[in-house]
């Protein structure tokens, strides 16, 4: 008879490098999913996905022993998980890449993706697609906010780098969103002329510095431009 | 130009939307934004943007079972090397303190007492052969120093640069035994104990060095306990954290 592990992720982990032969196999059982969801959305790719999760894993069993019990262990894990997809995504950017297949973009989607209307599964896929088109650095901070639901602190922690800087990932990676992803709210008075600089800015780091910086690039990120109603 | 004629580009607004900007900018953006609809509305549509992306992510995604298999066979190759790797290799040590009779037969004649628990430890790429078991307190030091002419360098490890040598299974290594010695296998080994165990190990050991001794953890006295391999000196100390650093056994190899 099966019985269920009840000791928490940091027992498990400590039991692996005493040399426990299960214990890293229950981790793995009890997260994998998640720590599935934030590769494929990252990868955007299932076969790098797969590769990748698969080499953080590793990793994690053979360096165990460096977890210090500073942060909780998934998010030690998630960490690994994300800088091998990092890792992956630029590699990957050295090298030309041919658009992702249908049936493999379906795998990124979800296993009832066939449950849904077609409509809904053009959307979704137009979310993916869009998504996979923002730099990784982007891309990794929406999937752990906004998709994936942890706290900004919580993604700091994982990508390992100040809260605003992670903020900042999230605010030009939805602003690189919104033009490609705008037919899909058509009632958005949206305005032609602001679109030329949508989300490609550099991130505005935590601190004085990034306020300094800020502050001399203000009127270079108003436009003078005609809303589409006129209005001003 | 007045900033009520013009419109925030949407890099802007979205880090004012993540109160990101300094105070005097966000007030700029802010009174144009109460101004304006059209930038309402885009806020509003950035707003959306993360709705869809909560939505999607919302939905449940399985690890598929075919990559699930995959990662579960790569673990489990990777345990059954680190249990291989670890497995002592020759007889156990003896469950009885060796008999003075008995320890002085052994110093006498070194050579007649093979090793007696030898494991194949791998490290970083580099693999050697740690002997385990050695002197105790008692006459360590009588025991005499193991064969050079057994002994054999196979490089450094990547992390530290730490001088590793082979002691070839079998080899005449004379060794003494101590009371209570269940097994002296190395479950673990590594060159950089986990940082809880860095304090007690300092403590106990004040001439450890991270950068030049192996750590690993051993079965020792029935409890699971730090060694520390000094290839340099050729010594090694057993030490237990479970109750406050305390140094269990010394031995040399």
């Amino acid at each position: 008879m099966n019985t269920v592990d009840t000791r928490a992720d940091a027992e498990l982990l400590q039991a692996h490098v005493a040399g426990d032969p299960d214990a890293f196999n229950e981790l793995v059982r009890r997260h994998k999913d998640r720590l599935w969801a934030v590769a494929v959305r990252t990868t955007g790719d299932p076969d790098e996905a797969a590769d990748a999760v698969q080499d953080a894993l590793i990793s994690a069993f053979r360096r165990a022993h460096t977890f210090r019990g500073e942060s909780q262990v998934t998010t030690w894990l998630h960490r690994i998980i994300v800088n091998a997809c990092l890792d992956r995504l630029r590699r990957r950017k050295a090298r030309p890449t041919e658009p992702l297949p249908e049936e493999d973009r379906a795998g990124v989607l979800s296993t009832s993706l066939s449950d849904d209307p077609a409509e809904v599964r053009e959307r979704r896929a137009d979310v993916l697609a869009a998504l996979n088109s923002l730099a990784p650095d982007q891309r990794s901070a929406l999937v752990l906010v906004d998709m994936e639901g942890y706290s900004v602190e919580e993604a700091a922690a994982i990508l390992d780098c100040p809260t605003g800087t992670v903020k900042s990932r999230c605010s030009r990676g939805r602003a690189r969103l919104l033009p490609l992803l705008a037919q899909y709210r058509p009632s958005v008075p949206y305005v032609p002329g602001a679109a030329g600089n949508r989300g490609d800015g550099p991130d505005v780091p935590d601190g004085e510095s990034g306020t300094e910086s800020r502050t001399s690039l203000d009127q270079s990120h108003l436009d003078h431009s005609k809303p589409a109603g006129g209005a001003l | 130009m007045s900033d009520e004629h013009v419109h925030p580009s949407l890099d802007l607004l979205a880090d004012h939307h993540e109160r990101l900007l300094p105070a005097e900018l966000a007030m700029r953006v802010n009174s144009h934004v109460v101004t304006c609809p059209a930038c309402r509305g885009r806020l509003d549509a950035l707003d959306g943007v993360a709705a869809m992306l909560r939505t999607e992510g919302s939905r449940r995604v399985s690890m598929p079972d075919d990559v699930a298999n995959r990662v579960r066979q790569a673990i489990t190759a990777e345990a059954d090397q680190r249990a291989r790797a670890i497995r002592p290799t020759t007889v156990p040590f003896p469950d009885r303190p060796e008999s003075a009779r008995a320890a002085q037969h052994r110093r006498r004649t070194p050579l007649l007492v093979a090793a007696s628990t030898v494991a194949v430890l791998a490290v970083g790429g580099g693999a050697y052969t740690a002997l385990s078991g050695g002197f105790g307190e008692s006459n360590q030091g009588a025991a005499g120093k193991a064969p050079t002419s057994a002994v054999h360098s196979v490089g450094q490890t990547p992390d530290s640069g730490a001088h590793l040598t082979t002691l070839p299974q079998g080899a005449n290594i004379p060794i003494a035994t101590k009371k209570n010695i269940e097994q002296v296998a190395p479950l673990a080994i590594t060159f950089q104990a986990p940082g809880a165990a860095q304090a007690c190990i300092r403590a106990a050991v004040p001439a450890y060095d991270a950068t030049r001794w192996a750590v690993g953890q051993v079965r020792f006295d029935g409890s699971t306990q730090w060694v520390m391999l000094d290839f340099q000196s050729r010594k090694g100390v057993v030490v237990d954290c479970s109750a406050g650093p305390t140094v269990t056994f010394r031995f040399g190899f």
